[in-house]
């Protein structure tokens, strides 16, 4: 018998589906602004002498690990061995999260890399204040190389941001998988998911590439 | 936690831990070969002239940087199984999934390659009469794979990560044997420590020892 497609299941759910995509996108922003910060929070650690070993360690460990790995390891193994329970929310954002800051770190770095050397020495040559060769010289270049990468970066997350349901995160795919199984429709449940999520990462994409553009056009 | 770190319930399924590691590492290098392959055609296809050809190339790259592993074999394996009938077996379906979604990586990696080939050489090699064939092997190929080779030894990294996820589906890799360890002696602590360290092990020496051998044998001789 040839499979019997039933999209109106698909309609009739419209509800969950928003509301599952939308935490799906929570996810995804609030383990960027996580990353954005802590990332940054490392990039200038590296630089210094004793915590920058530290740092340094941190990115290499944390670039090599499977953010799959991470996410159980943090939402069942810490949580037993620790004996601190994060909800599966908190885990996700978490996991995703400080994962993103390793990579983050390194754009930071290339940023603040590609600035030369000789804008600060010039800016302080000039007499601008430490805080004003900063905000006024080298973060303006440094944004220039930081913003896009970080973007590409957001699509990454937002790729990442699918795998949180299997701690019991109620997202887009948590509900997939549940319909799926409540009315044996896998097919419909998923294409309808993923067609949400791909078209979602290839919009993002897309901005990140206009955006590119334009920064490139500006300089 | 009760016992400290229980080190020895990690030895007593370490036999398992490494068998899933070789499953793991197994199913990146057969995912690593489909989308060195696959990620030819398309790239080559993507260099075409007629639209026919280019544009369902890039809309292949486009549609696989954006799909997550997890919901592609979702779909795959379950979705497309009940819907078409065609029932891929866990690693089959796993080695396909992983290496389609990095075949569209690894079609841009083979373009930025070309594209480090600077128009004169090609001019250069023609004027002083090399072949086709000897023009993309002696001249083309050594300069675009000190491109190519470095970024697609990234991509494995990449592709070994992703692989984590393949027992979503069944296939017995490191981390499926985490789990059931975990479900059968309720040490999750211990037995996710064990597969996280083995991943890390894993890449950290295939990107200090392999991979850097890799870059250097493929660098530029000046």
């Amino acid at each position: 018998m040839p499979y019997q497609f039933e999209w109106y299941l698909v309609a009739r759910h419209w509800q969950p589906i928003v509301v599952g995509a939308l935490v799906t996108y929570w996810v995804a922003v609030v383990s960027m602004a996580l990353a954005s910060a802590f990332g940054l929070a490392l990039a200038l650690a590296q630089r210094a002498p004793v915590v920058g070993r530290a740092a340094r360690v941190y990115v290499q460990l944390m670039r090599a690990v499977p953010l799959y790995a991470f996410l159980l390891w943090l939402y069942y193994g810490l949580s037993v061995a620790a004996g601190l329970t994060l909800g599966p929310l908190v885990a996700g954002c978490l996991s995703l999260g400080l994962i993103t800051a390793a990579y983050m770190a390194e754009i930071y770095r290339a940023g603040l890399r590609a600035v030369g050397r000789g804008q600060v020495d010039a800016a302080r040559a000039l007499g601008l204040s430490p805080v004003a060769v900063y905000r006024d010289v080298v973060l303006p270049q440094a944004v220039r190389v930081i913003l896009p990468a970080a973007a590409s970066q957001f699509v990454g997350v937002l790729k990442g941001a699918a795998i949180v349901s299997v701690v019991g995160v109620p997202d887009l795919m948590f509900f997939a998988n549940w319909a799926s199984l409540r009315y044996f429709k896998p097919f419909e449940f998923y294409t309808v998911a993923g067609a949400i999520l791909v078209g979602s990462t290839v919009l993002v994409a897309g901005a990140v590439a206009l955006l590119e553009r334009r920064l490139r056009a500006g300089r | 936690m009760e016992g400290g770190f229980r080190a020895d319930l990690v030895l007593a399924g370490g036999r398992l831990l490494l068998a899933g590691l070789g499953v793991a590492v197994g199913v990146a290098v057969a995912a690593m070969a489909v989308a060195v392959i696959v990620g030819l055609v398309v790239a080559a296809l993507r260099q075409a002239r007629s639209p026919w050809l280019w544009v369902p190339a890039f809309a292949y790259i486009q549609l696989f940087r954006g799909t997550s592993l997890y919901v592609f074999i979702l779909w795959v394996y379950f979705g497309l199984a009940m819907a078409t009938g065609v029932a891929l077996p866990p690693v089959g379906a796993a080695v396909v999934c992983l290496g389609m979604l990095h075949s569209a990586y690894m079609a841009e990696i083979y373009r930025a390659g070309l594209s480090a080939v600077p128009r004169g050489q090609f001019e250069a090699a023609r004027a002083l009469g090399l072949s086709g064939f000897s023009l993309y092997r002696d001249v083309v190929a050594p300069q675009a794979l000190a491109v190519i080779v470095p970024a697609a030894a990234n991509l494995f990294v990449d592709v070994l990560k992703d692989s984590a996820l393949v027992g979503v589906v069944g296939v017995n890799d490191v981390m499926r044997v985490a789990d059931r360890l975990t479900r059968f002696y309720f040490r999750p602590f211990e037995f996710f420590t064990a597969a996280a360290g083995l991943y890390v092990a894993t890449i950290l020496a295939f990107s200090h020892l392999v991979a850097r051998r890799l870059d250097e044998r493929f660098a530029p001789r000046s």
